[in-house]
């Protein structure tokens, strides 16, 4: 993969950040998935970048994955308290080898833990975690800053981004390679 | 399908049917006098611990067969009633589905029986036995000299933290179908017998395979007198008592 | 631009473009900027906030909620070492226990669960504050939920942790406890899935995973704020933080993909965490114990679960506002809000009394009637701290005044945790005490090693929210802020009222 070059510009007012957005959008044809906004609290979709649609394709398919681990759940639930009547054919009780009504609870256990840990996973897939290598961010982040993430792929265009950022309002820019 | 079928009719195991022994108790209630030599016996025979004065003051004494004491009546027209309780071994046992280990279970002779080695002394099949016979153990059993001699060597001793209780002389059970079979015959009544059974001096207690038809088990328990400890639990023990009190020469 | 003008602005918006009508929320967002969080000047119009002064700017409110866990005093060490005696104390009964054998305990024949297991109740049933409620919160989009819900979850995964222990404290053989884990071994040691003690080994075991993933997962944005304090100070936490924070950065979709898993994980905690208590109750339901094997139990348990959780959580609530200086973020407000969802929960936990009561008294089943007679002749005081505290409970609560008073509302909800326990306690012994067969009635007092660990426990309760305190964020930030974000203040006539927008 060829280098590419970000540019993450610091705002203090969503107005500010908002208007600045789909400028820089437009001027480089960035595609949906190389803009990016850093927060530090959660805004609605669609708030300060028009993403909406990407996102509504990931969260559409984001259910899956609790979904089809459940089904594991299910699956491993059945095998477990089930099977247990098939190897060990002991009888307890006078109850029969299988029985409904214990399987039923430990499969509704299995399912539900096996749902938890698809949920875990599909946030790590989809939101690219963990990742622990040095990217483009801003400490300030955390304390309330707007950052507006471009992702370029040449110097003239991160120049030329940057210098737009700063035109509309960007208290602080910060370059990086390779860092998105 | 068969495992399937037993969860529809919870009776289907019938050990008196699908198999060739299915061991029973029969106790006489108007023979027993509560001299409490089965106890002793019982006690020798599996190595049951001796716990000490202290204690059994506490209510931890291991006794897998014990003597219950019932006094009727106001004095000076006091009547005492004894009843030697020891494991019922129910067909539907309720102590057997809650152990988590599968420490204990139904054998196909219709016993119920404690596997002391997967037991990990969760002690829930203690709190759902409704005859309160089954004996923890909260220390680790000491055989001070010269006890440790007359240990039997067919039964093993059980460590601290693990349920027991009455096993209906599994060893002696064993070896009883072990000389039929080496006489190429049928076990028949006499061939096996408990050490309580043995033991006890009136003959309160026989044992025997109730599903031969011409054991003496087979006949006492149909004889009218017969019935089960805490009928209405619907455990069907294996146990069964013949009613006493209604003579009024012994009781 | 004034924040003022900020509010008149949004408020001319929301009326001209049709107020939370209009689709888009943009018309009625006032708070783009940051800076501008609280509003001292419009104080007036917005009873319920005026506390709080300190949202005015975010890396204040940063500061302010991260100092209990950046700063400490010399008092929390000492209070930590105190802790540390009695878990000590506790582990070496624990030890002496293990060594010698479960004889140590008061327990015996045929009272073998005793203290223990009435413990473990009492500490699951704790755990079910924690989740419940936060999620319940979360989903129905309760807006005062945000700064209370790190603590109340916090509270769920160390009850559990601590609960935990009891069943191995309990159990006779702890070094073969292993058996109920199903490993596949030579000797065919496999557990009994038809056990009600394996479903509870099942439950609890989800329940523990499920609440320490919702605990972590909702501490993540959290994380990397710390994260990003702690570089900036060279504290030593920065160390696990980096690796805990998982790079978090905030960005937009990070947040979008987020608060869908949150959603997940809020709908299938609400899911298991009833089952647990549901379970848990099992393990004395399913027994044909008279006094225990009742139908009742499994919605029994749960309610009583609920209730003694979420009165711990407002006891908690309350020792943090004191100890930590959080008043600003957990306010009055917020206990009067639990206040209140208490007021509901100990009416229904009432009538499950009354219920249960009222049952067996009328049919005096001989084998039940016995039970609570013996109860009532053995514990009296026992059922009158249990069920006058519930109807004080009831009583108290209705008052605005005494949900405002914190000395008040700390004093009930512990009497209401005491009456739990008891009420815990009453289920355990005195059932047992009083089995079918009547040659074995016996008493059962716990005995000084039960007493030690017990007491132990609830130390190391103590203990692992104050060392968790120390390491992680107690308040939820991230959530606070989102509150921040998407809510505005609404011109209503002569009103500015708060609202809060949703999609």
């Amino acid at each position: 993969m060829s280098d590419h070059y970000t540019v993450l510009g610091l705002y203090r007012k969503v107005e500010t950040i908002t208007k600045a957005g789909d400028p820089i959008r437009e001027a480089f044809r960035v595609k949906d998935g190389d803009i990016e906004v850093l927060t530090s609290a959660a805004y609605p979709d669609g708030a300060i970048l028009d993403d909406k649609e990407l996102l509504h394709q990931v969260e559409s398919r984001q259910f899956l994955f609790p979904f089809l681990m459940g089904f594991g759940g299910f699956g491993a639930g059945v095998t477990l308290a089930g099977g247990t009547g098939y190897i060990m054919n002991l009888i307890v009780g006078g109850k029969a080898p299988f029985t409904y009504a214990p399987t039923g609870v430990v499969t509704y256990e299995f399912t539900l833990l096996f749902g938890v840990i698809g949920s875990v996973l599909s946030l790590l897939y989809y939101a690219g975690l963990p990742n622990w290598t040095e990217r483009a961010y801003d400490p300030e982040v955390s304390d309330g800053a707007l950052g507006l993430l471009v992702k370029l792929y040449s110097t003239e265009d991160q120049e030329k981004a940057a210098k737009m950022m700063e035109e509309h309002g960007a208290y602080k820019i910060k370059k990086g390679v390779n860092d998105f | 399908m068969r495992i399937l079928k037993g969860s529809i009719k919870v009776k289907s195991f019938n050990y008196k049917e699908d198999n060739d022994y299915s061991w029973s108790m029969i106790i006489d209630l108007d023979r027993c006098n509560g001299c409490g030599a089965c106890v002793i016996g019982c006690q020798a025979e599996n190595n049951v611990a001796t716990v000490g004065e202290e204690e059994v003051g506490k209510k931890r004494n291991m006794h897998w067969l014990r003597i219950e004491r019932y006094i009727e009546g106001e004095y000076p027209h006091v009547k005492v009633r004894f009843l030697p309780m020891m494991c019922q071994h129910c067909a539907q046992a309720p102590c057997e589905s809650v152990c988590p280990v599968y420490a204990t279970y139904h054998n196909p002779e219709g016993l119920n029986v404690q596997v002391y080695n997967r037991c990990i002394g969760t002690r829930f099949c203690g709190n759902n036995c409704p005859y309160s016979v089954r004996y923890f153990n909260w220390f680790d059993s000491s055989f001070p000299e010269p006890v440790n001699n007359q240990l039997n060597p067919d039964v093993s001793v059980r460590e601290r933290g693990v349920m027991e209780k009455c096993s209906m002389c599994m060893q002696r059970i064993r070896r009883g179908k072990d000389t039929a079979k080496d006489e190429g015959r049928e076990v028949v009544d006499g061939d096996i017998q408990p050490a309580c059974a043995q033991t006890c001096p009136t003959g309160a207690i026989t044992f025997g395979n109730i599903n031969d038809h011409e054991s003496k088990v087979y006949k006492m328990a149909h004889s009218g007198r017969a019935i089960s400890l805490f009928e209405e639990k619907g455990t069907h023990p294996a146990v069964k008592y013949l009613k006493g009190g209604t003579n009024d020469v012994i009781g | 631009m004034s924040s003022d003008d900020n509010v008149k602005r949004s408020a001319d918006a929301a009326v001209s473009g049709g107020p939370l009508a209009g689709g888009h929320h943009g018309d009625v967002l006032a708070l783009p900027e940051l800076e501008s969080f609280r509003d001292p000047e419009t104080k007036g119009a917005k009873a319920h906030y005026d506390d709080a002064d300190i949202y005015r700017d975010e890396k204040g409110f940063n500061d302010h909620t991260l100092r209990p866990m950046f700063f400490t005093t010399k008092k929390y060490f000492a209070f930590t070492l105190v802790l540390g005696a009695i878990m000590a104390q506790g582990f070496v009964a624990f030890l002496n226990q293990t060594y010698w054998g479960l004889g140590m305990a008061g327990l015996h024949e045929p009272v073998y669960w005793g203290a223990y297991i009435a413990t473990f109740v009492f500490w699951v049933g704790l755990s079910h504050s924690g989740t419940i409620v936060s999620s319940i919160l979360r989903l129905t989009g309760a807006n005062w939920r945000r700064p209370i819900l790190r603590a109340a979850e916090a509270m769920t995964a160390f009850s559990l942790l601590v609960a935990a222990l009891f069943p191995l404290i309990h159990v006779g053989r702890l070094w073969r406890a292993y058996y109920m884990v199903p490993l596949p071994s030579q000797r065919m040691l496999w557990p009994n899935f038809k056990s009600p003690l394996m479903w509870d080994f099942c439950a609890i075991n989800v329940y523990l995973t499920g609440s320490m993933t919702f605990l972590y997962i909702g501490l993540l944005p959290d994380l990397a704020v710390a994260r990003d304090r702690a570089i900036a100070m060279g504290n030593w936490r920065r160390h696990y933080l980096k690796v805990l924070a998982l790079g978090w950065r905030g960005s937009h979709r990070e947040w979008s993909v987020y608060n869908k898993c949150s959603l997940f994980l809020a709908v299938i905690i609400l899911l298991i965490a009833p089952s647990v208590h549901t379970i848990v109750s099992w393990d004395f339901a399913m027994t044909m114990t008279p006094g225990w094997h009742t139908t009742i139990f499994g919605p029994y348990f749960v309610v009583g679960a609920i209730y003694s959780g979420v009165s711990a959580v407002v006891t908690l609530m309350i020792v943090l506002r004191v100890l930590f200086n959080l008043g600003d973020v957990i306010r009055k407000f917020h206990i009067d809000a639990l206040g209140k969802l208490l007021l509901v929960i100990s009416i229904i936990w009432s009538y499950f009394y009354f219920c249960e009561f009222i049952t067996t008294w009328y049919s005096h089943k001989p084998e039940e009637w016995e039970i609570f007679e013996w109860q009532a002749h053995r514990f009296p005081y026992h059922l009158w701290v249990m069920l006058g505290g519930s109807c004080l409970t009831i009583f108290c609560l209705s008052w605005r005044r005494f949900r405002a008073c914190m000395p008040c509302m700390f004093a009930l909800t512990l009497l209401v945790n005491c009456g739990m326990y008891i009420e815990r306690y009453m289920i355990v012994v005195p059932i047992l005490s009083r089995r079918d067969n009547p040659f074995m009635w016996t008493d059962y007092y716990p005995s000084l090693t039960e007493l030690s660990i017990i007491v132990a426990s609830f130390a190391y309760f103590i203990f692992l929210y104050a060392i968790f305190i120390k390491l992680f964020p107690i308040v939820t930030m991230a959530d606070v802020k989102e509150g921040v974000v998407v809510s505005g203040d609404v011109r209503l006539g002569k009103h500015a009222v708060r609202v809060q927008v949703k999609e």
